[in-house]
């Protein structure tokens, strides 16, 4: 059972790290799991009020270092830091009132509706005895809102298409309100539109001062709407920096083995690739 | 107002049994008589022992046990996320039945049968807790089908105690007393204390992932949840015997009338289990006042004859709907 937890909660209106400060930092993990380690002391730093996107083939280690960034897996050696207190020094409720995850699979019972889900990302802030009470609080209709989902409140998930049932899964995230998001392939099963309108998001949520580290599969999209790329390849740091730095030929070939070319984006700017 | 519907709707079908319970016997008795008896100035000595000590009992216990079981069944459903799995999935109910035929083996005819029943499933939660870490499914239907080879192979070499096993093994209700309500009903208080644990439930069926990046606890929380299932099981067990499928069918009919949230399903299974096991027994005590020459409440019909009998196609109903996907996938 979690208990109630001393720490106070900082005011989630002002955000605890100043912004460009590492606010997540993994400090050489290596991480595993039971048979074969994935990431060996790996570091990343991630400054407060920045969007990252990982990028790597399949099985490159992106959901396994996105898990130990929110204490989901403890690495055996190092340590992920949240404004310099290792994670595992935290209570875990604590930790999950700064950090939300949008794992990249995940269940909900049959039967279980969008709000009811939606209501579980309350869970860290309210607590297991205030969540005993059937309450829709400010965000979750914040939440509901901002992912389009507040229409299909009462519908249950199974009726749902796969793109709704995923925004129903980011509203969730969302209503964690935390200061710190971490969302892996949050635009699978999403139809174009959906995709930019998701991302389109996290860009107003980093706007907002929220830190923001996301797995893409679309480079281009990591290109556009991240401002920091950092690609893995067979659990390590291939290439990190910004897009202009990350998305170039000799990546593209190295780490993804496509060959291509890559322009600006006309609108943003921003590198583009194309194959060749 | 739905809620206000399914709540007066259950205390009247609550209230339908127990009456039920009370007129119906062997004894015809007058309702005035049993009234009378209830109210503490029964007209003769013989329609107070009838009603407050054979057919009061019999019923209290039949809810309690029936409350317990479909409590028990949403909390181990809830640890493993499968709807499938019900209390014999801990392998409770066997461990109390063997534990009723070892002390009756070492110590024939001793009258601390419900003891060994309760000391057994306890013992039986703890090795699942002990070994259970990986697989806890798995462990606890591996542990209640060595609990059973090792009854049968128990009775093979002595069947002395058949008779009372298989009170325990099949689950029965009859010759209840009024000891065994004052046994049972403190346990009672596991199903407030599962409805506690209630929204802990509902992070935890999100997929341990989430659950944890939710900020529960990994180990402690499916640790709470199944200690008091085990709990719940054994009481239960110990009042009625490893009565089979109302810990499988309450929760399931609950979540139809009531959704998969945890505080509003422990309460609805908790007193659709009490129903659904007091109206077998009923079933089964009319079936065996039909049964010429049987004491029907002594010996009868067993009341775990009768759930198997309505659970097992329900069983099968659902295996076969639950090829289709019972758990959504994220995307
Ligand atoms: N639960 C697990 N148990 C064992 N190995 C795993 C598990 N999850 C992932 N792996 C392995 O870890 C490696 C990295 O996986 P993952 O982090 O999921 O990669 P990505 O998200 O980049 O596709 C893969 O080789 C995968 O097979
Ligand atoms: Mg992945």
């Amino acid at each position: 059972m979690t208990s109630s937890l001393p720490t106070p909660l900082p005011p989630p209106s002002t955000p605890p790290s100043t912004p460009g400060a590492p606010v997540l930092a993994a400090d050489r993990i290596t991480v595993g799991y039971r048979d074969a380690l994935v990431l060996e002391a790996l570091s990343l730093a991630v400054a407060a009020g920045t969007a990252t996107a990982l990028v790597g083939p399949n099985g490159s280690g992106k959901s396994t270092l996105l898990a130990a960034l929110a204490r989901v897996l403890a690495p055996r050696s190092g340590a992920v830091r949240l404004d310099g207190t290792p994670l595992r020094d935290l209570p875990t409720r604590a930790v999950a009132r700064r950090i939300a995850l949008l794992p990249q699979t995940s269940t909900a019972p049959p039967g279980a509706t969008v709000r009811e889900l939606v209501e579980q990302g309350r869970y860290p802030q309210r607590g297991p005895w205030a969540m005993l009470r059937r309450t829709d609080d400010a965000a979750m209709e914040r939440a509901l809102e901002r992912t389009g989902v507040a229409h299909l409140a009462d519908r249950r998930l199974a009726t749902l298409s796969g793109g709704e049932r995923q925004r129903a899964w980011i509203a969730m995230a969302l209503a964690q309100e935390t200061d710190v998001l971490l969302l892996d392939e949050p635009t699978t099963y999403l139809d174009v539109r959906h995709q930019l309108d998701l991302l389109r998001l996290v860009g107003r949520l980093r706007d907002e001062g929220m830190t923001v580290v996301m797995v893409l599969h679309d480079l281009n999209q990591a290109a556009r709407y991240a401002d920091r790329v950092v690609a893995l390849r067979e659990g390590r740091i291939v290439a990190d920096g910004a897009p202009e730095a990350v998305v170039t030929p000799a990546l593209l070939r190295g780490v993804f083995e496509i060959d291509a070319v890559v322009v600006p984006d006309p609108v943003s700017g921003r590198p583009h690739f194309v194959e060749r | 107002m739905r809620t206000l519907a399914l709540a007066v709707g259950a205390a009247l079908a609550v209230v339908a049994l127990v009456a039920a319970h009370l007129f119906v016997g062997r004894s015809a008795l007058a309702p005035g008589d049993v009234a009378a008896a209830l109210l503490g100035h029964a007209r003769e000595p013989a329609h107070e022992i009838i009603v407050l000590r054979f057919r009061l009992p019999r019923v209290l216990v039949g809810l309690a046990a029936g409350a317990l079981l479909a409590t028990s069944g949403v909390l181990v459903q809830a640890v493993v996320r499968n709807p499938l799995a019900e209390p014999a999935t801990t392998g409770v109910g066997s461990g109390a039945a063997l534990a009723v035929v070892v002390s009756l083996l070492v110590a024939p005819g001793h009258p601390y049968v419900a003891v060994a029943a309760l000391l057994g499933a306890l013992a039986a939660g703890g090795l699942l807790f002990v070994l259970g870490r990986r697989s806890l499914a798995l462990t606890g239907i591996l542990l209640g089908a060595v609990f059973g080879s090792l009854t049968s192979f128990a009775l093979v070499l002595d069947s002395a105690p058949m008779g009372t096993v298989l009170r325990w093994l099949v689950g029965s209700l009859n010759a209840r007393t009024t000891g065994d309500w004052d046994a049972v009903a403190p346990w009672l208080l596991t199903v407030p204390l599962a409805w506690l644990l209630a929204s802990h439930m509902n992070a935890w069926a999100l997929g341990e992932t989430t659950a944890v990046g939710l900020g529960v606890r990994r180990l402690l929380t499916p640790a709470a949840i199944l200690g008091v299932a085990v709990l719940a099981a054994a009481a239960a067990v110990t009042a009625a015997g490893a009565v089979a499928f109302v810990g499988l069918v309450a929760p399931h009919a609950a979540r139809m009338l009531v959704g998969s949230d945890h505080r509003r399903l422990v309460p609805a299974a908790a007193v659709l289990g009490a129903l659904l096991l007091s109206a077998a027994d009923l079933v089964a005590f009319a079936v065996s006042l039909e049964l010429p020459g049987a004491r029907p409440d002594v010996a009868g019909v067993p009341v775990g004859a009768v759930t198997a009998l309505i659970g097992a196609p329900l069983l099968v109903h659902l295996v076969r709907r639950s090829a289709r996907p019972t758990l959504q996938e994220r995307g």
